[in-house]
């Protein structure tokens, strides 16, 4: 038997289509591009959307970039309609304007990483390859 | 071989699991042995999609093309998927897949979109692009639309996947179309000129004019403009690539249905049969606040019409006394500011008859006038929890179920006094109630206006009712009416039927997030 393929990690980075910034979320899509993962980057209506898009792509890990608000709010309710959808093993990262005050509920609702900027690109890219990673392997078994 | 795996998955597949589809066309993606096995074992399924190829060059406008054709495609009822590729880097590897967030919201049960990295494939698709496609029809996809990654003269293979490839040409082109035109000019089998609303558009559809024969065909290829922004030429598009395609039936909607559903609004001339626009025959109808006053009326109206009705209030013997009166009727005593109770009257709608086409939120309340410094907390809870919550729970059980159906009306009934203050009769929480009513109707409309579901309302002004009894003989309360009311009197029972009717039917089916005033002119001034 010849060697499988290797691993090219799907991310899913996202963000709200009311934001219109998205310098961040772009910055960090070709750091991953270049980091070897296939990006798929769409703006979100409603948390489920993300959930919705995450299934069908069959990304590994997701990535949620906030500018205005709702860091928390719909952090949770991402991580919530993955769990309900049955995809809770799927990490979630997030990033952006992430206010101290949101860090410990980010946290709690279980947000595998936080990028506050000011991080190296390739720290943040070697995360998410780390949980895309670890994140096939739990799928694999 | 029983038991495994990946035929375990196949079977998900065929039986619509697109978590399993998603898997699987990754697995085909990782392996190129998976995908040999694959294309072995989906070469015999009978085939059951039209596939259509989009090429052109990078930034042409073939992901926002492919966008506005899904939203038609969805909307005539077709299972679709969508194929986008997108260039991998050389160097890395890894790709940004940016087709799809030209497509806007994707969340559908009749769509399945997925971007591909070409991964090294060759002529613009990705190696898996064949094998994906199969699994979209296994899925159950009657079209699919497959993207290319921005291609170059060269990049016919495309053409070896799909029954009709579309070349995608955007304005300004001029000698681009020239060096084209030995390679994926000649696969072409239609031109399609993208943004229209650009000059130079018309200049690259008289280029494409010489681009002589080719395609399938070998013949002359038809060139359609469009335009993403102001949507033109997007249904000639659809019907063309319908037509060259043979699409003639649309799979029937999925749904248990006891009873015919509607048949879409036929274009027709106007003639002595007009009124058949306002036929409610075969059609499904749950009224609330039914058990009296206007919401009776609303029952019997729909009922005469040809409804089969489901009517819910709080009065179990009113609603019999009701129901005695009608040959298709369902009675479901609840109380809509209760959770329990709206959705026993949705599934006794469902069981009964096995679908809903109309819904009139017609249960409301109101008190005794009341000045505002003084609006007891409850009294305030109480009346939202009727006139808006109630109503606006009402619309999503059964919304759920016309979105399913892919079609329904929803009829609000707010009040004038959810347009104009009700001043000197003082209730400032029906009239807050009444207008969320109102922008809830405009705020719902657009959120289904693709989806097959209208919702408007009423907004009647005085009319006779439990809720009025002590106006009707009433001098005082009468001379406020002859005061306020351009035609000096309230309302007469069976004057809201033609608006009823209108919204309730395919007679509106234009006509969506709007309210209705039957109110004597009492808005008008
Ligand atoms: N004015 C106008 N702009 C359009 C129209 N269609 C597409 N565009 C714009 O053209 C640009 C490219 O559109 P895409 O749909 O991404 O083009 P594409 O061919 O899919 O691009 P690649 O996938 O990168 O090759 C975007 O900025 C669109 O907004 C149109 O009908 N009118
Ligand atoms: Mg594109």
């Amino acid at each position: 038997m010849s060697a499988p393929e290797p691993l090219v990690p799907r991310v899913l980075l996202t963000k709200s289509f009311i934001d219109s910034h998205d310098r961040a979320i772009k910055t960090i899509a070709l750091a991953l591009r270049d980091g070897g993962c296939e990006v798929i980057l769409v703006d979100y209506e409603t948390p489920s959307d993300v959930v919705d898009v995450a299934i069908d792509e069959d990304v590994d890990v997701i990535g949620v970039s906030f500018m205005s608000g709702g860091q928390v709010a719909v952090t949770q309710a991402i991580v919530t309609a993955l769990g309900e959808a049955g995809r809770g093993d799927l990490p979630v990262v997030v990033g952006g304007t992430i206010r101290p005050f949101d860090v410990d509920d980010l946290e709690s609702s279980g947000v595998r990483a936080i990028f506050r900027g000011g991080e190296k690109l390739e720290r943040v890219v070697e995360t998410f390859r780390d949980l895309a990673a670890e994140s096939r392997r739990r799928r694999a078994e | 071989m029983a038991g495994d795996p990946l035929t375990a998955q196949l079977d998900a597949i065929r039986a619509g699991d697109r978590r399993a589809l998603a898997t699987v066309i990754s697995a085909a993606e990782n392996d190129p042995r998976v995908a040999a096995r694959l294309d072995r074992e989906l070469a015999d399924t009978p085939r059951r999609a039209r596939r259509v190829g989009l090429t052109g060059t990078p930034g042409s406008g073939k992901s926002t093309l492919l966008a506005e054709l899904v939203k038609l495609l969805l909307e005539r009822g077709h299972m679709t998927g969508g194929l986008l590729v997108d260039p991998s880097s050389p160097l890395s590897g890894g790709a940004v897949l940016g087709d799809r967030a030209r497509l806007g919201r994707t969340s559908d049960p009749r769509l399945y979109v997925r971007s591909l990295g070409s991964r090294g494939g060759h002529g613009a698709v990705a190696a898996a692009t064949r094998t994906a496609i199969r699994l979209l029809e296994l899925w159950g996809a009657d079209l699919v639309l497959v993207e290319t990654v921005g291609a170059g003269q060269g990049d016919v293979d495309i053409r070896g996947l799909v029954d009709l490839t579309v070349l995608v040409v955007p304005p300004g082109l001029g000698d681009e179309l020239q060096a084209m035109k030995a390679g994926i000019m000649e696969v072409a089998d239609l031109f399609v000129v993208t943004k229209a609303d650009r000059p130079g558009a018309a200049a690259a559809a008289a280029a494409l004019k010489d681009a002589g024969i080719g395609g399938r065909a070998r013949g002359h290829r038809e060139i359609i403009e469009t335009s993403a922004l102001t949507g033109g030429g997007i249904v000639t598009l659809a019907d063309h690539l319908m037509q060259q395609l043979e699409v003639t039936a649309v799979p029937a909607v999925v749904h248990s249905e006891t009873v015919t559903p509607p048949p879409p609004p036929a274009p027709s001339a106007a003639s002595g049969r007009l009124h058949e626009t306002f036929d409610l025959t075969g059609r499904v109808a749950i009224i609330t606040g039914a058990t009296a006053g206007l919401g009776r009326r609303f029952a019997e109206v729909l009922h005469a019409a040809g409804a089969s009705v489901v009517i819910t209030g709080r009065r179990a013997e009113r609603l019999q006394e009701v129901a005695a009166q009608l040959e298709r009727a369902v009675v479901a005593p609840a109380d809509v500011s209760d959770a329990e109770g709206r959705q026993a009257v949705v599934r006794a709608a469902i069981d009964t008859y096995g679908r809903i086409d109309v819904l009139v939120n017609n249960a409301g309340v109101s008190g005794p006038p009341v000045p505002s410094e003084e609006m007891p907390a409850q009294r305030w809870d109480d009346t939202f929890a009727v006139n808006i919550t109630g109503l606006f729970e009402m619309a999503r059980l059964a919304g759920a179920q016309m979105l399913a159906q892919r079609s329904g009306s929803i009829v609000n009934i707010t009040s004038v006094f959810g347009l104009v203050a009700n001043s000197p009769v003082n209730d400032s929480a029906y009239a807050a109630s009444k207008g969320a009513v109102v922008n809830l109707t405009r705020a719902l409309a657009v959120e289904w206006a693709m989806r097959g579901v209208r919702v408007n309302a009423i907004a009647p002004g005085w009319f006779p009712s439990e809720m009025t009894s002590d106006m009707v003989e009433d001098e005082s309360s009468q001379t406020y009416i002859r005061r306020c009311c351009p035609m000096q009197r309230m309302g007469h029972q069976g004057e809201l039927d033609g608006a009823l009717l209108f919204l309730a039917s395919d007679a509106s089916s234009y006509c969506t997030g709007q309210t209705l005033a039957i109110d004597g002119g009492w808005t008008a001034r």
